[in-house]
């Protein structure tokens, strides 16, 4: 089982099953979400073992640092699990996570106020969020994509909270704009509307670093 | 399509997210105007920089995270437990007790039901009319010619008949006119078939009609019908 929970885990990229690769794990993970809506605590575990990484990512990428990312995903497993008797098996249970995943954030970014968001280099090696460093190479390697995602980060931080769950998980996540409108509980025009505006900001910050670098 | 219109959708355009009609004709535009190609460029660049450098995280940190959801929930389950716990006290202390003396007060109710039913049903008619009198009726039961009998059983019952006479003495009407009355309107009175006087000096005469189930009684005040019959 250990085996096919990893199998799954890696095809739910994305939170979804890709159509080529979802279809062998489709039924698996379907019985292993009924398990778990029936209270198998085992199943849950296999569903933890899943989604954890993509929740992971989601959270942090919602909320700019590793510890707010880290506390969320709790937050979200806890929901989830509180919540799971409800899902109908008919849905989609990416979509339904997502849709937590954002109420989490959106929760956790209202609490947070305006103490420190985004991510730093230093912070983030510190918190211990990135692969253990091997070589002299992957240590520079690993300075440049650490410095990218803490401007990563900050570029985020410029956008509204809307704006940012429309651009994450648009551009980041890969939903479709139906899906984005389905999960944020929008209309498609005013996902879109979202989007445009989030990614001129992005790219208005975006310029400013360049400049900066010269 | 002008550039100020092209400006406004090249930041959908880049991620796919206009129509199909609407992206051809950006793209056309795009080929003949410089200007427009190097901000969709821009775009897309923004775009790949943004998804260029994916958080990652190590192993033990997500083992970690997973240990941190697992312990929530074990610590969410007393809470639950502690609940469930507090029900089952509840319903073992004082709803399963509320429940039994709830099936004893029924089966006791209906117990008593029956058995007043049954009781009754054996309670011969006669009570009733007494009790409706409110006194102690001395029974006195006719023979053929006339002659009053104490204590002869009779079984009068009670009709509408016997309310709406009852009525009738209200406003003065003698034991007699009654009688010829009610036989005169049933056609199907005989003579009294007895008579009774009880403790409240009330005359009680009956009539059993051709119905068997039809027995006509009547009260009066016993002085006016002795004047009557004693003028």
């Amino acid at each position: 089982m250990p085996g096919e929970v990893a199998e799954i885990a890696l095809m739910t990229e994305g939170l979804r099953l890709s159509e080529t690769s979802g279809r062998a794990a489709d039924s698996t993970l379907a019985a292993i979400v009924e398990r778990a809506k029936h209270g198998d605590a085992s199943a849950f575990e296999q569903l933890i073992d899943c989604y954890q990484r993509k929740v992971m990512t989601t959270s942090w990428r919602m909320l700019g640092n590793q510890e707010d990312a880290r506390e969320a995903v709790q937050e979200v497993f806890l929901r989830a699990y509180r919540y799971l008797g409800g899902f109908n098996l008919d849905q989609d249970f990416g979509g339904w996570l997502y849709r937590i995943i954002v109420n989490v954030c959106r929760d956790h970014a209202r609490k947070r106020g305006s103490r420190h968001r985004f991510a730093s280099f230093e912070g983030e090696r510190e918190a211990g969020t990135f692969e253990s460093l091997a070589s002299d190479e992957d240590v520079e390697a690993n300075a440049i994509r650490s410095q990218q995602r803490a401007l990563i980060a900050e570029a985020l931080e410029t956008l509204s909270t809307k704006e940012r769950a429309a651009l994450v998980l648009r551009d980041l996540e890969g939903l479709s704009t139906e899906e984005v409108a389905r999960v944020l509980g929008s209309s498609q025009s005013t996902v879109r509307s979202q989007i445009s505006s989030a990614r001129t900001k992005i790219k208005q910050y975006r310029d400013r670093v360049m400049k900066r670098r010269g | 399509m002008n550039c100020r219109r092209i400006e406004e959708l090249i930041p959908l355009y880049v991620g796919g997210d206009v129509d199909r009609r609407l992206s051809g004709e950006v793209q056309s535009h795009l080929k003949t105007c410089d200007g427009c190609a190097e901000l969709a460029a821009e775009y897309e660049a923004s775009r790949d920089w943004l998804s260029g450098a994916p958080p990652e995280f190590d192993e033990d940190l997500l083992a970690d995270v997973k240990r941190g959801v697992i312990r929530e929930l074990e610590n969410a389950k007393p809470q639950a437990g502690l609940f469930e716990l507090m029900s089952e006290t509840i319903a073992r202390t004082l709803l399963r007790p509320a429940v039994a003396a709830g099936l004893l007060l029924v089966v006791f109710g209906a117990l008593t039901f029956w058995l007043y039913a049954e009781k009754q049903n054996s309670k011969p008619p006669t009570e009733a009319v007494v009790t409706e009198d409110k006194g102690a009726v001395e029974r006195v039961a006719l023979d053929p010619h006339g002659d009053a009998t104490p204590g002869a059983k009779e079984q009068p019952k009670r009709t509408g008949v016997n309310h709406h006479h009852r009525r009738q003495r209200s406003i003065g009407v003698t034991a007699e006119q009654a009688i010829t009355e009610i036989a005169e309107a049933t056609n199907e009175a005989q003579s009294p078939s007895a008579v009774a006087v009880d403790s409240n000096g009330m005359l009680r005469i009956e009539i059993q009609t051709v119905d068997p189930n039809i027995r006509i009684i009547w009260f009066a005040p016993k002085e006016i019908d002795d004047q009557q019959t004693n003028p």
